[in-house]
């Protein structure tokens, strides 16, 4: 009898409701958009390297950093540990820089192109201040920067966080801007020739966004960056910094579509994030790039560095992270535990369906004394898709009191597909606390039935009891994000059962 | 004062109180425990909890200890049998004329001080059986004394099991482990008749207990009942007070003893609340 | 048979830019100077009533640098049978495995059963490679309890490669006490429908040893039950490393596998390394892993010292409990006990 309470705990009248009214379009963010752009030429090299910077009007500091990193990766090899499936990726086929052709001067709303503020409409955006973001009643103001391809189109309520001197501007404006907090953070935390699509990334990055919150300010919005994938064959190499100075606390959210397209794309971005003494960064990222279709053509290739550092005492960092795009992912966003009493945490719902492929998964280092890290995962797979958990959890030396606690777990659905786990575990002292669960196992027969006989569709059973499955993470999404996370795991098991 | 009730039904367990009595006979009969000003921080100094600290237990008396939630109570137990991370910064406890905060926590049982625990441990992979024994024979050898053979043992914890009303498998059991909260308790009174000690703390024994169970518990505190022993009962509730009739109520608040009454007195704590003495 | 020079046999060893040996760096660990490099070890046998054994080839190849260099230069395979439906009385005892490689293939035929004892110590600097292959026909079923004890100087791979029939039976129990270098790997391959494995063990170390157990349990058929649990107790400047691996193919339905490790780490500058994996392709499916990495418990010891158990008995009890949990499923009294003995004279 328990299992009935615990179901009828999670029957969710909004979810069902919701999972409803969707389109029946399981991917309604494939639409292509006609916009004018400008390109650079195909394929990677200096010159084309020195064509970005220039384009961006950068310091010369910033293009030797371009061109030292793209030395270092000529030389590197594509990583192949994950567990991933894919052709080889012709680097040089590709376009490294494509931008919106607008107009000079600077970036009001109104200047942007009404195309472009036309395709964020779609896509449930507004770009205009006095709107919240569409479908949710009552929702906070938030403030978004909009990628769209290459370059940041528009970043609203400038003026307002300005007052409280948080800065918020796209990264290509900070350069030119905020150079100091540029130039002695960026890199900080993820060296330039971290990994092969880091160091690619430090070459060819185009844009992204760039936030400052000073000491003692507690950000009065979420900060968000939408980022749109819309040229044909074009990589998306954007970059995020974002600062939290002693005693600041931030919320940030990272939204990201991709149209329907038969080729892959490459996304390969870097997100670093500085947590200073006492401060708290809320991390939460809604990742939908094009999965590719169901015979797994298409979709975007995504390879991406996050990592935040807890360089300060008592600083706080937690990743919420809702991952249902991209043919093939592969991202571990991970916390360095350095201050004293730092706290790291990890929260994912990772689903893969059709011929998706993820490998994903978090580090926490503990370097720190009492230091405390969380990881909660919760990966669903369908279809012929495959998922891979990989976690790193270690202690150093000095870490003494660190604790950490684990816990993952995997659903199939269909015996097509497959969940793995890959964690890894190192301590390095007695005084470590670690602790690790993990359970894999199928959506339960009796529950669906149980759901189906008070009158819900097979999908619409799926839909809330892998909600259910997914609670704990989806409770510490922001608001404004809570529902299209939930409504996206409805979409994207459709068609997955039956 | 009350009088103590028979101690009959203690022989009935098959327990010798008086076997040990030799070496935990008082020096001073008039006082067991004194605890003189004392100061108790937490955290590496962060928090006091305790201040100025004073209270009296003279061997024969039940002493209660009331207050609200957060006032110190369980500090109070931690601080009398040695636990890591409670300061003392100020002040002395006497336990029959030795300093007690001097003792390193097996050095207190030995001496014969008993803690119930107001959240027992649960200690995988040790048999409840084999725990008590090792305990009790380590505090007999301790004392000089002679250990009990596994047969003399396994008859005497029989026997107060049943009394307890606590199942024999229950014993085979590893230590709490799977156990209820109520089920807990009572083993922690069924260790306390088993080692017989010459102080009881009991932190929050009641708790988690239904009314049949608190009787059962109350039964066998009233037997160790003697004019040998004392005991602190710390306790939220005056309900426990109605089955272990205390010689005095104490109210903890501010760090310190605000209010003392005889065993009405916790009746009319009940009825008016705490707030008056906490603030 | 091959000829080798010692460093030309070190230059084959796995290193720890090997994932399967990142932990644990066999090349580093070895050096000339450890006898039995180049030599073959023949494995001292005493065989119960019905079991035969005979020289021969190595029966099929299994998988690894290690075993297959054990079988270079182990001049035979030790065959040893169990023929159809006998059940073994008696342990089949196998020891003096140290300073050389050794080859050994074992069949349980159907319906069989057999225990073995398998003791790896030796002296000083030794360096000792076993390769053992097991085949577990039908309904067969297999105790294998391991000891290794060797001096703090000697390096050791010991790889088990076992192959189970529908219905067959695997009960395994190791205990290692390390040593400059131990590996003791367990590959289980579970061929057929119904196979039950327990592959339980502990490791206690001291000084600077190093163990690590790695298991690897591939599942092919469906309704296999595999229980794994692997405790670890390290002090001084030890390091314990636990690897698993469940990999559950697709015709694997309704596999019941769980995989614990659990480490105790008594000093500060010990190390421990795990990575329990799951790999898994089948839906129906209860799989799980879990791993604890910590000191004991402080409140525990209180309340043992509050009930007047000194402290340094408190510990040892604690310890003992925790690694006992390994062998409380061994239903051999005798076996058990001389485990936990063995654990007990570590402890004090």
């Amino acid at each position: 009898m328990n299992a009935d309470v615990k179901i009828k705990d999670s029957i969710d009248r909004g979810t069902v409701d919701s999972v409803r009214a969707l389109e029946a379009d399981r991917y309604k963010y494939g639409f292509d958009s006609d916009i004018d752009q400008e390109f650079a030429p195909k394929g990677l090299n200096a010159d084309i390297v020195r064509f970005i910077s220039e384009k961006k009007n950068e310091p010369e500091w910033l293009l030797g950093l371009r061109l030292q990193a793209y030395e270092r990766w000529l030389e590197m090899e594509e990583p192949t540990w994950a567990n991933t499936d894919y052709p080889e990726i012709d680097f040089q086929d590709m376009y490294y820089y494509a931008s919106p052709v607008k107009k000079e001067g600077p970036k009001s709303l109104d200047e942007v192109d009404p195309d472009i503020l036309a395709v964020y409409n779609r896509l449930g955006i507004s770009l205009k201040e006095q709107e919240v973001l569409a479908g949710v009643q009552g929702a906070p103001k938030v403030a978004v920067d909009a990628v769209f391809d290459s370059v940041s189109v528009v970043t609203t309520f400038k003026k307002e966080l300005a007052k409280q001197g948080v800065i918020f501007c796209s990264f290509s404006e900070a350069v030119q801007d905020h150079p100091d907090l540029v130039r002695r953070y960026m890199g900080s935390v993820v060296p330039m020739s971290d990994n092969y699509y880091a160091t690619l990334n430090n070459a060819v990055f185009s844009d992204g966004s760039f936030v400052y919150i000073p000491p003692g300010v507690r950000c009065p919005m979420e900060l968000s960056t939408y980022f749109r994938m819309n040229a044909q064959g074009t990589g998306q190499f954007e970059r995020t910094l974002i600062i939290a100075d002693k005693d600041s606390y931030v919320s940030y959210l990272e939204g990201c579509t991709a149209p329907m397209r038969d080729e892959n794309q490459l996304h390969a971005a870097i997100v670093e994030i500085v947590a200073l003494e006492g401060a708290e960064v809320k991390y939460s990222t809604v990742q939908n790039w094009w999965p590719g279709d169901s015979e797994g053509k298409g979709g975007v290739y995504n390879f991406v560095t996050k990592r935040a550092d807890c360089r300060g005492a008592n600083s706080k960092v937690s990743w919420t992270q809702v991952e249902t795009g991209s043919a093939v992912t592969w991202k571990y966003p991970s916390c360095i535990l350095r201050g004293d009493n730092s706290q790291g945490e990890f929260y994912s719902i990772a689903i893969t369906n059709g011929c998706q492929q993820a490998d994903t998964g978090t580090k926490m280092i503990h370097l720190g004394e009492n230091t405390r890290s969380r990881i909660i995962s919760k990966g669903i797979s369908a279809g012929r898709s495959n998922q891979t958990y990989r976690g790193l959890v270690s202690s150093h030396k000095k870490a003494r009191g660190a604790r950490n606690f684990t816990q993952c777990d995997s659903l199939l659905i269909g015996d097509q597909c497959g969940a793995h786990t890959v964690p890894y575990v190192e301590s390095n002292t007695a005084s470590t606390q670690f602790e690790h669960e993990a359970t894999t196992s199928r959506l339960s027969d009796d529950r669906l039935f149980y759901c189906r006989q008070r009158g819900l569709s097979e999908e619409d059973a799926v839909a809330l009891l892998v909600n259910g499955f997914c609670r704990e993470v989806l409770q510490e999404l922001p608001m404004e994000f809570a529902v299209e996370a939930q409504n996206l795991v409805a979409i994207s098991l459709e068609g997955s059962v039956g | 004062m009350q009088a103590f009730p028979k101690l009959s039904e203690a022989w009935e367990f098959g327990i010798n109180l008086g076997k040990h009595d030799e070496t935990l006979q008082s020096k001073d009969e008039a006082l067991m425990l004194k605890i003189n000003n004392l100061s108790v921080v937490v955290n590496n100094g962060e928090a006091t909890i305790l201040s100025g600290f004073n209270l009296d237990v003279p061997a024969g008396e039940v002493h209660a200890i009331m207050g609200p939630n957060g006032a110190g109570k369980s500090t109070l137990s931690y601080v009398l049998t040695g636990r890591d991370g409670y300061d003392v910064t100020e002040g002395s406890v006497t336990y029959r004329d030795e300093n007690l905060l001097d003792m390193e926590p097996e050095e207190r049982a030995v001496a014969g001080l008993f803690l119930s625990f107001q959240y027992p441990l649960e200690i995988p992979g040790v048999p409840t059986l084999t725990f008590l024994r090792t305990a009790l024979n380590a505090q007999l050898r301790a004392r000089g004394q002679e250990e009990l053979s596994a047969p003399d043992f396994m008859k005497r914890a029989r026997s107060v099991a049943k009394e307890l009303r606590i199942k024999p498998d229950m014993l085979k059991r590893p230590l709490n482990v799977g156990f209820s909260g109520g089920e807990k308790k009572r083993m922690e009174i069924f260790q306390m008749l088993l080692l017989e000690p010459a102080f009881i703390v009991m932190d929050e024994t009641d708790s988690g207990l239904d009314i049949d169970a608190l009787r059962v518990v109350a039964d066998g505190v009233n037997a160790l009942r003697s004019p040998e022993r004392g005991m602190l009962i710390i306790t939220h509730y005056q309900r426990l007070l109605d089955y272990i009739v205390p010689n005095k109520v104490h109210v903890l608040a501010g760090g310190k003893i605000a209010v003392s009454g005889d065993a009405d007195f916790a009746r009319t704590l009940e009825a008016d609340g705490y707030d008056t003495y906490a603030a | 048979m091959i000829h080798m020079q010692p460093d030309a046999v070190i230059s084959h060893f796995p290193h720890k830019r090997m994932e399967a040996w990142k932990w644990t760096d066999l090349r580093m660990s070895v050096s000339e100077e450890h006898m039995g490099l180049t030599r073959a070890v023949t494995p001292r046998l005493t065989l119960p009533d019905g079991v035969s054994c005979s020289p021969g080839n190595r029966h099929h190849g299994s998988s690894g640098v290690m075993p297959t260099l054990a079988a270079g230069f182990a001049p035979v395979c030790w065959n040893i049978r169990v023929p159809t439906g006998l059940n073994v009385q008696g342990p089949l005892r196998i020891d003096n495995l140290s300073g050389g490689h050794a080859c050994m293939f074992i069949r349980v035929d159907k319906g069989a059963s057999l225990d073995i004892e398998e003791y790896h110590q030796g002296p000083d600097r030794r360096f000792s490679n076993m390769d053992l292959q097991v085949h577990l026909a039908e309904g067969s079923r297999l105790r294998r309890v391991v000891v290794q004890n060797d001096p703090g100087n000697a390096v050791r791979v010991a790889t088990a490669c076992i192959a189970a029939e529908k219905h067959s039976i695997l009960e395994q129990y190791m205990l290692s006490f390390g040593g400059a270098l131990s590996r003791l790997e367990t590959r289980l391959y579970s061929e057929g429908e119904g196979i039950e494995a327990t592959m339980n063990g502990a490791y206690l170390l001291d000084g600077r040893r190093h163990t690590d157990m790695t298991g690897h349990v591939e599942i092919a058929g469906s309704h296999c039950t595999v229980r794994q649990s692997v405790k670890g107790v390290v002090t001084d400047k030890s390091r314990g490393v636990f690897q698993g691996k469940f990999h559950v193919k697709q015709a694997a339905q309704h596999t019941d596998a769980r995989m614990r490790h659990d480490a105790l780490m008594l000093s500060d500058t010990t190390e421990v390394r795990a990575r329990p994996e799951l790999e898994i392709y089948a839906d129906d499916v209860a799989c799980a892993h879990g791993n604890t990495i910590g000191a004991l418990d402080e409140n525990v010891l209180f309340y043992m010292r509050q009930r007047g158990i000194p402290q340094a008995r408190s510990r040892s009890m604690l310890t003992e409990a925790f690694v006992a949990e390994a062998f409380d499923d061994l239903d051999d009294a005798a076996s058990k006990q001389s485990l936990l003995t063995r654990v007990q004279e570590w402890l004090a």
